[in-house]
C-alpha cells in the first residue's frame, strides 16, 4: 500500500509541476514569435533574421526569437514552420532562397512553397555577383569570354550548392555567353568564397554580404552582378545585362512568411511591424553593416512578387536543363 | 565466440554486397571527371565486402576468435539489458507526447524499479530529484526547446 | 601598431572589472556547456545573442563569447575522460585513453593533466597568434580542396592506428564510419542518400549522437551485463592529483601536442579533431612504451588535449585577420560582431584596435580563469565515478537523450541515440574499436567532398594531387606512413612465425 501512495504520489506531483497551460489570448501578439531559420547560425539569412530579432522589440511588446533548424537544404526548418500550427507564433524567416524558389523545379517537395505558407513581407534580396581573385588575369566579363573563347579550357566556377540560385546563375552565363563553365560547388558560400579567396578557383559567384568583405580588402575584383538592374550594395558593379549578356535572375530572395492559414489580422500586424523595423536608420545601417540591401515590400505584392520568381526560375531550369538525376 | 565473429562477419559481406548494389543502381555512380552521388558509398560497399571476407577466412584459419580471449561472451544477463533498453525505447516514444518531466520522471522510477530493483518508495524519491535537478538546469539554460507535451495542450 | 604597445594597451581594457566579470561569466557558462551533452558552444552563443545585442561594448561581447567558446573546450575533456561521453569531435581522442585511467581509479590524473595541458596549449596558442597571425593566416587559405583531401586522407589512416590490434577491424570501422557520413544530403550532386524516404534522415546522423550513442551508451549497455557491477570504476579512486611521474611522462606530450595543434588547428574545417588525431598518433609512435596506448597512457590525455586546446586558439586567427569563420562557434562570433558593427578581417587591427587587443589579451586572462576554476573541480569530479551505476547509468542515459533531442528537436535522434548505442555494445562484444568509426564519420565528408570537388577543377585528372605542393607532401605523409605501418605489421608475423 505504501508503495502505491508513494508512486501516486510521483505522478501526481509530476503533474502539477508541468507549467500551467496558457491561456488563449485575444491580443496578438501575447508570447514570444518564433522565427525559424532553416539555415545554419552565421549565414546570410541568419544575419539578416538577428538584425531583425535585435530591432523586432522596438516596435512590438513581445520579443522575436530567432531559431536555427537546418537541414535538407533549408527543407527540414521550412516543413516545420509549414507543419505548425497558424496562429502566428511560428514564422518562417528567409522566404524566398534557393529551396523555395528553385527546388519545387527539380524535385518532389513534402509542401508547396507558394500554397502551404502565406508571405508576410520582404525584407531583401542577395543577388548573385560574379567575382574573380585579385590576382587573376580578368578585369571583366568580356575578359572572361575571351579568355573562354580563345583557350577553350573550362573555366572553374566556385558555387555554394548544387542547383542553387547561385549555381543556376553561372551556369546561364555560361550558356548564354558561350563559355564553358564547370561549376564545383561546396557546403554553403563561405565555404566556397573562402575556396576562391585562396586562388583555388578561376572566378565564383556569391552574394554581396559574402563578396563585399573580400572586395574591400582587396582580395576580390567584381566582374557583374545578375539582377535586372544594379544591386544598392554594389552600386558601381555593371549588370551582365550591361555588359551585352542576357541573363538575369532574382538571385535568392529574402523575407517573411507565416503558414497557410494564419488570421489577416496577425498577417497584418507582422507585415506593419516589418515595415516599421525596414523604414528605421538604425536598422538600414546594421543592413548595410552586413552588406544586405533593405528591399520592402508588403505581403500582397511580396505574394505576387514570388509566383513571379518561382516562374522565372521554373523557365531558367527548363532551359538550362538543369536535373537533379 | 568464434560462431559469433562468423556470423557478424558473413552479416558483412552480404551488407557490403547490398551497399555497393544500391549506390550502383539508384545513386549512379558517374564519370570520374564528376563521379556521382553514388561513386564513394559503392567503394565503401566493395571495401566492406572484401574486408567481411577477409575477417570470415580469418575465424577459419586461426581456429580460435581474432583477439584476445574473453569468457563472458553469452554472458547476456537479459534481465537487466532487456528492461533498460525497452526504457529508453519508451522514453523516445513518450517524450514529445508526456512532455520532458513527465517522461523523465516515469522512467527513473522505471530504472530504478526494473534495471536496479528498488523499493517504490526509493525509486520515486530519486526520480524526483534527478528529474528536478535536469529540468532546472535544462530548462533554463535550453528554454524553449523542450517539449511540454501534446497530450497536454 | 606596435605589438608590445598593443597587448598593453589590450590588457589596461581586458582587465576592467565588466570585462573580467564576463571573461569569467563566459568560463564558466562554457565549461557548463562542455559538460553537457548536445548543446555545443556555437549553439549556445546563438541563445544568447539576444543578450549579447544589449551589451554595448563589442569587446565586452566578444570576451564573452570567446569564453563561451574556451570553456566547453575544457568541459569537454571532463566528460570524456570520467564518461566517456565526447562532446564534440575534439574530445574523442581523449576518451580513448582517458577513460581507461577513469576507470583505473585515475580520473583526477587524467583531468588534472588535461586542464594544466590545455592551460599551457592555449596560452602558447595565444602567444603564436599574437606574434604570428597575418603569416598563418595566408597559409590557411592556400588549403584548397586538393590540400584539404589529402590533410583527411592522412587523418584517416591516423585514425585506423588507433584500432588497436587488428587492421582489418580498424578498416571496417572507418568503412562503416564513412558510409555513416554519407547519409543525408550530398553537397556536390544535390542528391539525398540513404534517406530510404525517412524525412528526418535528410540531413544526415548528428556527430553527438552517434558519437554518444556508441561510445556512452555502449559502454553502459555492457555495464548491465555483469549482475555485480556497481560502479564506474573498477578500482578504488587512488590518488587525486598527477604524480610527479605523470608530469615528467606528459610533459613533452603537452609540447609537442601544442606545436601540432596550433598549426593544424588554423585549416579551416578540421582542424581540432585531425590535431588531436596527429597528436595521439605521435604520442604513441615516440613512447617507449606504445602498448600502455588505450589502455591508459598518459601521453595519450596530454597530447590530444594540448592539441585540440592550441587549435581553438589558433581557429580564431582565420576569424581576426581575414574574417573567415573556420568552424561554427567562430562563425556565430562572427556574426555576433558584424551585427554590433565590427568587421573581422584584415583592417580589424586598424579600425578597432582595441577590440583586437582587448580580445587577444582576455584570451591570457580567460585561460587562466578556466585553470583555476577546473584545477580545484578536479577532485570533486574524480568522485563522480564513485556514484553507484544505478543511479549513474540512467541519469546519464536521460543527459545524452535530452541532449539528442536538443540538437534538432524530434524524437527520432534518441532513437537514432539506442541505435548507436545498441550497434556500440555490439562492437564492444565483437571486440571492435569504436574510435576509428566516429572519426571516420568527422572526416568523411571533407574526404569525399574534397575529393569529388578537386576531380572538377582539374577535370576528371588525379594529377592535381601531385601537381600541388602541400597535397603532394601530405600524400608523400601518407604514403610513408602507410608503408610504415606495413612493415611494422609483416615484422610482427615473421617474428611471431620465427618463435612459436
Amino acid at each position: 500500500m505504501k508503495r502505491m501512495i508513494a508512486l501516486v504520489a510521483t505522478v501526481l506531483f509530476a503533474f502539477l509541476a508541468l507549467p500551467a497551460a496558457s491561456m488563449a489570448a485575444d491580443v496578438y501578439p501575447s508570447k514570444p514569435v518564433t522565427g525559424v531559420v532553416p539555415m545554419a547560425a552565421g549565414g546570410s539569412s541568419d544575419l539578416m533574421a538577428r538584425a531583425i530579432e535585435k530591432f523586432w522589440t522596438k516596435y512590438s511588446n513581445q520579443p522575436l526569437v530567432v531559431v536555427n533548424k537546418p537541414g535538407g537544404g533549408g527543407v527540414v526548418g521550412t516543413e516545420q514552420v509549414v507543419r505548425s500550427r497558424a496562429d502566428g507564433y511560428t514564422l518562417y524567416i528567409g522566404y524566398g532562397s534557393g529551396h523555395d524558389v528553385v527546388m519545387p523545379s527539380l524535385q518532389k517537395m513534402p509542401y508547396d512553397p507558394l500554397k502551404d505558407l502565406v508571405p508576410v513581407a520582404r525584407v531583401s534580396i542577395h543577388s548573385v555577383v560574379i567575382v574573380t581573385g585579385a590576382k587573376s588575369p580578368f578585369n571583366s566579363i568580356k575578359d572572361v569570354v575571351a579568355f573562354s573563347k580563345k583557350e577553350g579550357k573550362p573555366v572553374t566556377t566556385a558555387v555554394s550548392v548544387k542547383a542553387g540560385a547561385v549555381d543556376l546563375a553561372l551556369t546561364a552565363f555560361g550558356k548564354a555567353a558561350g563559355v564553358n563553365i564547370v561549376t564545383v560547388p561546396f557546403s554553403g558560400g563561405a565555404e566556397a568564397t573562402t575556396a576562391l579567396a585562396g586562388g583555388h578557383l578561376m572566378i565564383g559567384g556569391g552574394h554581396p554580404s559574402e563578396v563585399i568583405p573580400h572586395i574591400k580588402a582587396g582580395r576580390f575584383k567584381a566582374l557583374a552582378v545578375v539582377l535586372p538592374q544594379r544591386d544598392p550594395t554594389l552600386p558601381d558593379v555593371p549588370t551582365l545585362k550591361e555588359q551585352g549578356i542576357d541573363v538575369a535572375t532574382w538571385g535568392s530572395i529574402k523575407g517573411l512568411a507565416a503558414p497557410a492559414g494564419t488570421p489577416k489580422e496577425v498577417v497584418k500586424y507582422i507585415e506593419g511591424t516589418i515595415r516599421k523595423i525596414c523604414s528605421d536608420p538604425e536598422f538600414k545601417k546594421t543592413m548595410a553593416n552586413l552588406n544586405q540591401p533593405v528591399l520592402y515590400q508588403g505581403s500582397e505584392e511580396f505574394a505576387r512578387f514570388m509566383r513571379q520568381a518561382t516562374a522565372d526560375y521554373a523557365k531558367l531550369i527548363k532551359e538550362l536543363n538543369i536535373k537533379i538525376d | 565466440m568464434q560462431r559469433a565473429e562468423r556470423i557478424a562477419s558473413a552479416c558483412l559481406v552480404a551488407f557490403g554486397l547490398f551497399v555497393a548494389y544500391y549506390s550502383r543502381e539508384y545513386l549512379k555512380l558517374g564519370i570520374l571527371i564528376s563521379p556521382g552521388a553514388g561513386f564513394f558509398p559503392f567503394w565503401i560497399g566493395v571495401a566492406l565486402t572484401a574486408l567481411g571476407a577477409v575477417w570470415l577466412l580469418a575465424t577459419f584459419l586461426t581456429g580460435r576468435a581474432t583477439g584476445p580471449a574473453e569468457s563472458a561472451c553469452g554472458n547476456l544477463v537479459l534481465h537487466r539489458f532487456l528492461p533498460a533498453v525497452l526504457l529508453i525505447v519508451l522514453y523516445a516514444w513518450l517524450f514529445e507526447k508526456a512532455g520532458y518531466f513527465l517522461s523523465t520522471v516515469l522512467f527513473m522510477v522505471g530504472w530504478q524499479r526494473g534495471v536496479e530493483r528498488k523499493g517504490w518508495t526509493k525509486s520515486a524519491v530519486i526520480a524526483l530529484l534527478c528529474a528536478g535537478g535536469m529540468y532546472a538546469l535544462f530548462s533554463y539554460l535550453l528554454k524553449g526547446v523542450l517539449p511540454t507535451g501534446t497530450w497536454f495542450s | 601598431m606596435d605589438i608590445f604597445a598593443g597587448l598593453i594597451n589590450g590588457f589596461s581594457i581586458a582587465l576592467t572589472p565588466l570585462n573580467l566579470l564576463f571573461a569569467f561569466l563566459g568560463a564558466l557558462f562554457g565549461t557548463a556547456v562542455g559538460v553537457l551533452p548536445g548543446l555545443g558552444p556555437a549553439a549556445t552563443i546563438a541563445l544568447l545573442l539576444p543578450a549579447i545585442y544589449v551589451i554595448d561594448s563589442p569587446v565586452t561581447a566578444i570576451i564573452l563569447m570567446a569564453g563561451i567558446f574556451y570553456g566547453s573546450m575544457y568541459g569537454g575533456s571532463t566528460t570524456s575522460i570520467l564518461l566517456n561521453l565526447p562532446g564534440e569531435a575534439a574530445s574523442v581522442v581523449t576518451c580513448i585513453d582517458g577513460y581507461q585511467m577513469a576507470r583505473k581509479g585515475r580520473a583526477g590524473a587524467a583531468l588534472g593533466i588535461a586542464a594544466i595541458g590545455s592551460f599551457i596549449a592555449g596560452t602558447v596558442g595565444i602567444v603564436g597568434m599574437t606574434l604570428f597571425a597575418p603569416m598563418i593566416a595566408d597559409f590557411a587559405l592556400s588549403f584548397g580542396p586538393p590540400e584539404k583531401f589529402a590533410l583527411a586522407f592522412v587523418g584517416l589512416l591516423l585514425a585506423v592506428t588507433l584500432s588497436g590490434s587488428s587492421i582489418v577491424k580498424g578498416l571496417v570501422m572507418m568503412a562503416l564510419g564513412l558510409l555513416l557520413a554519407a547519409v543525408g544530403l550530398d553537397p556536390i550532386s544535390g542528391k539525398t542518400r540513404f534517406s530510404f524516404g525517412v524525412t528526418e534522415l535528410q540531413s544526415g546522423f548528428d556527430f553527438v549522437t552517434l558519437a554518444m550513442g556508441v561510445f556512452g551508451l555502449g559502454e553502459i549497455f555492457y555495464g548491465l551485463e555483469s549482475v555485480i557491477k556497481s560502479e564506474i570504476a573498477t578500482t578504488k579512486v587512488g590518488q587525486v592529483w598527477p604524480t610527479l611521474r605523470d608530469w615528467a611522462a606528459a610533459r613533452m606530450a603537452i609540447l609537442r601536442g601544442t606545436l601540432v595543434g596550433f598549426f593544424v588547428g588554423v585549416i579551416p574545417g578540421g582542424g581540432a579533431v585531425i590535431s588531436s588525431l596527429v597528436s595521439y598518433a605521435v604520442e604513441k609512435k615516440m613512447s617507449k612504451r606504445p602498448e600502455e596506448f588505450g589502455q591508459g597512457a598518459i601521453e595519450g590525455v596530454a597530447g590530444p588535449e594540448s592539441a585540440n586546446n592550441a587549435a581553438s586558439s589558433s581557429s580564431f586567427i582565420p576569424l581576426l585577420t581575414l574574417g573567415i569563420p573556420g568552424n561554427a562557434s567562430i562563425a556565430m562570433i562572427f556574426a555576433a560582431l558584424l551585427i554590433k558593427g565590427v568587421t573581422p578581417g584584415p583592417f580589424l587591427i586598424q579600425e578597432h584596435p582595441d577590440v583586437f587587443w582587448g580580445v587577444i589579451a582576455s584570451m591570457y586572462i580567460g585561460n587562466v580563469m578556466l585553470l583555476v576554476l577546473n584545477l580545484p573541480l578536479v577532485g570533486l569530479w574524480a568522485q563522480l565515478v564513485r556514484v553507484p551505476f544505478g543511479i549513474m547509468a540512467p541519469v546519464i542515459i536521460l543527459f545524452t537523450a535530452i541532449g539528442s533531442y536538443s540538437i534538432q528537436g524530434q524524437a527520432f535522434d534518441i532513437y537514432c541515440l539506442v541505435g548507436f548505442g545498441l550497434f556500440g555494445y555490439l562492437l564492444r562484444k565483437l571486440r571492435f574499436e569504436p574510435g576509428p568509426l566516429v572519426l571516420a564519420f568527422v572526416l568523411g565528408p571533407m574526404v569525399e567532398g574534397s575529393m569529388r570537388q578537386s576531380l572538377l577543377m582539374s577535370g576528371g585528372s588525379f594529377s592535381i594531387f601531385v601537381e600541388r605542393p602541400i597535397s603532394l607532401a601530405l600524400l608523400g605523409l601518407f604514403a610513408v606512413l602507410a608503408l610504415g605501418q606495413a612493415a611494422v605489421a609483416l615484422q610482427k608475423k615473421l617474428r611471431a612465425r620465427t618463435n612459436p
